[in-house]
Parts: structure tokens; sequence; C-alpha cells
């Protein structure tokens, strides 16, 4: 009966497709849950709002985050016995430098160090952009850091965009990072 | 969620770890059946190896000449091991593309080579979601059901567990399906009406065709599916496409039921 075995085949197809549609009309998602994704709550994963902190720079300057909306932020979790992190602060520098003007900045937390080791360590390399004090740790846990460095580029609208764990990243990774990122929010 | 694993007292990213067990267990799987299929295991490993090296190499070159403007100045930072400096998309042509050269160079058999490749494939992503999920990736809605997981500040549906289970199913199916006695089976059973030829390629195109179709099913309970306009998700549209195509693949090469083959119209044996 190759009439049914056809019909049948053709019967599958016609219901697939009508199911198919279906489904797609049912799951797609309505305009006010497309506007809650973007409102999210933080979390420290590609995608989602950048949780917020305040945190003392070494000279005692306080600095949040959300301060920084509008700007693309590099947050970079460290410490000076970590090599890698030591490895790419120069190159995060060079960034810093050719960038700062167009909108982008660098909070590099240092995890639970003392003030006295991490100026040395800056000095010594003509760091400049903002080193922040995690004293207790407790950014880089809300930030679940388990791998030194953790970087978190941040857009101009506070969202995550990409996570780098471990390094050391070089000049020509981070640049491609944040011009990429300065591009997207250049109309802003 | 448990993105990081200690194991022997070292601690590993679950994600790329899992992305290793997978090559691996699914490269196994495809010369497995490549022997039963009556295929040279060797040549499946190679062309799996080469293809894979060739989709990393390629993802980081892509990524590299996307950047040139920040690579231009040092190009041997090309050579970091940043695991975020990749294109993947880019790399996955790159790597099918290798795949084919190869199996061109040795006159590998496009259909039974592909009927080896599927059942490693669905193993191999079916342990590719167990890594997202513990690795936090491919997060699933909000849901209040008693089986959500807390991912990321809220219950959510564990969608790459759903996505793991479907291509587990599909396993089965693929590789019951390739045991050859299971056609003998088939045939006294009401499915009958159903049955294809297993023409050569038969079991790739039957894995599109179901994949296909269980995305176009669980992409509704991911909350970081790609949208577009009028909220429609992306890639339901794409799965139900290549599911009718696949289906419709199956059908244009169905098997004429044995009544017909004497008295069948040459229109009705595709």
């Amino acid at each position: 009966m190759n009439w049914d075995n056809r019909m049948i085949w053709r019967g599958l197809m016609a219901l697939l497709l009508v199911l198919g549609v279906a489904w797609i009309a049912v799951s797609r998602v309505p305009d006010e849950e497309a506007q809650a994704r973007v409102d999210r709550p933080p979390a420290p994963q590609a995608g989602f709002a950048a949780p917020d902190f305040t945190l003392e720079t070494r000279d005692g300057e306080t600095i949040s985050l959300s301060d920084l909306r509008g700007q693309v932020v590099l947050v970079n979790f460290w410490a000076t016995w970590c090599p890698p992190c030591r490895a790419e602060m120069p190159a995060i520098q060079q960034v810093y430098d050719r960038y700062r003007d167009q909108g982008f900045t660098v909070l590099a937390v240092d995890v639970a160090e003392g003030d006295a080791q991490v100026t040395a360590f800056a000095d010594e390399r003509g760091l400049s952009f903002p080193i922040l004090m995690d004293r207790d740790a407790t950014v880089s846990n809300r930030y679940q850091v388990r791998a030194m460095p953790s970087t978190f580029f941040v857009d101009r609208s506070g969202v995550i965009h990409e996570v780098t764990l471990g390094g050391p990243m070089t000049e020509a990774f981070i640049e491609s990072q944040v011009t990429g990122l300065l591009d997207e929010g250049g109309s802003e | 969620m448990a993105p990081y694993l200690s194991i022997f007292g070292f601690s590993l990213q679950a994600y790329p770890l899992f992305i290793l067990i997978a090559v691996t267990t699914g490269l196994w799987l495809a010369a497995r059946q490549a022997r039963r299929l009556g295929l040279d295991a060797d040549h499946v490993y190679n062309l799996g190896f080469y293809s894979l090296l060739a989709t990393v190499v390629g993802a980081r070159l892509a990524f590299v000449i996307g950047n040139w403007s920040a690579y231009r100045d040092a190009p041997l930072s090309a050579l970091s091991p940043t695991t975020t400096a990749f294109a993947w998309p880019e790399g996955v042509v790159i790597g099918l593309l290798v795949a084919l050269i190869y199996g061109l160079r040795y006159r590998l058999p496009l259909g039974l080579t592909l009927d080896a490749f599927a059942p490693g494939l669905a193993l191999a992503m079916a342990v590719e979601r167990l890594g997202a999920f513990l690795g936090g990736i491919n997060f699933g809605e909000p849901t209040s059901l008693p089986w959500g997981v807390f991912m990321w500040g809220e219950v959510r549906h564990p969608a790459q567990i759903y996505e793991m289970l479907a291509l587990l199913v599909i396993l089965a199916i693929l590789l019951w399906q390739q045991d050859r006695r299971s056609f003998d089976k088939l045939r006294t059973t009401p499915f009958d009406k159903l049955r294809t030829t297993p023409f050569d390629g038969y079991t790739f195109v039957l894995f599109v065709a179901l994949y296909a179709g269980s995305r176009l099913l669980l992409e509704a309970f991911r909350a970081d599916a790609p949208l577009i306009s009028g909220g429609l998700r992306a890639v339901q549209l794409v799965a139900l496409g290549v599911m009718l195509a696949a289906v419709w693949y199956l059908y244009r090469r169905r098997l004429p039921a044995t009544e017909d083959i004497s008295g069948a119209k040459p229109e009705d044996i595709q």
C-alpha cells in the first residue's frame, strides 16, 4: 500500500509543521519578558548586569562600579603573589593609556593583600589605573572568583560582555575586547 | 552548578574538562561504529583529530583576523593561551572543510562515514551539555517547577539537562537503529509503514531530524536564546526548517513497501 505509506509521510510532515509553528508561537518571548531579561538580577556571568561594589583605593578614595555607567570597564581580580596577574599588568596599563580618553577605565581589584605590598608593586610598575583593595575578599566572593586573574569586561550599560579566567592576557586581546565594546556604545 | 571541580587537589574548570571528555568519548564511539559499518577506524580517529585541530587553529585565526587592528603590531600575541580569544563559529566551518578535504583525499564513503559519526556526535553533545550545566552556561528560563535549579540568582529550568536527556534518547535510537538486526524487527511492527530504507547516510539524516526536533522543543526553556522581531526564538525557526528538510529527505529515500515493488509506478520509487 504505497499510497498509504506516502500519505503517512505527508501527514507526518504536515503534523510536524503545524506542531512546530504552534510551539514556536507558544514559546515566543513577549516584550515584557524580553525587558525582564535586560533587568535580570546581577550575576558574575556574561549577559548579566555586573554586581555592583564599592571599594577604597590605596589612597582611601572610594569608587563604585555603578558610578562608571556609560564607560567600558575592565574589572580585573588579581594579587601580587600571582605570576600571570603580574605579567598582564603592563598590557592592561598600555590599553588603559590608549583608550582612557574614549571612555574606558580599569578597576584592578586586589584580593586580600596589604596596602604596602600592593603600593610597592604598583609604583614599581608605574600603574596609573585605580587599584581597589578588596581587603576581606567580599567582592571577589560575590564575583565567584576561583581563578586568578579573573577579568570581567563590562559594557557601557553595566552588562558583563565577556569573562576571561586565567592569564596572562595579551595587550592585543585586551584591546580587541575593549575596542569592540567602545564601538558598540559609541552612539551613547 | 559547580563551575569548578576539585580533582586530586587541583581546581579545574568544569566546562573545558567536559569538552575534553566529550571529544574523547565521541571519537571512541564513532570509531567503534565505523568498525561495525566496515570502515577503517583509523580514518575516523584521524579525520576527527585533524578536524578538531583545524577548528581550534581556525577559530583563533578568525579571531585574530577579526581584530587585526589590535593584533597587527603584535602578531605573536595570537599564540597566547587565552581561552576567550576564539571565534568558534568560523572555526567550526574551517574544521568541517578540513574534514571534507580529508574525506575526499582518502575517498571515504560520505554516507557511511557520516553514519559512523552520528552516534559519537550525539554522545559528545550530551556530555558537553552536562558540562554546560555544571558551568552555568546556556542557563534556563526562570521556573517554579520542583526540579528547578538555582542558577545566576534565580530558580531556573535545568535546560542543559533537558538537552542532555534528549541527546541520550537520540543516541539510544541511533544505536538501536544502527544495529542491523533491528531492521528485521522493524518490518513486523506497526511502524512498518514508516520504515525507510537503511541507505548510506540514513543514521546521520535521522540524527539531524531528531536533534533539530529536540532543539525546536527545548530552545523554549533557554533564557539565553537569541530573539528576532516579535520575540521569536531564532534557533527554533532554523530547527523547524532543518527538521522538515531532513524528514522530507527520509521520505524521498524511503523503501517502497515490498508489495509495491512488483507493480510500482516509476515515480513511486525515488
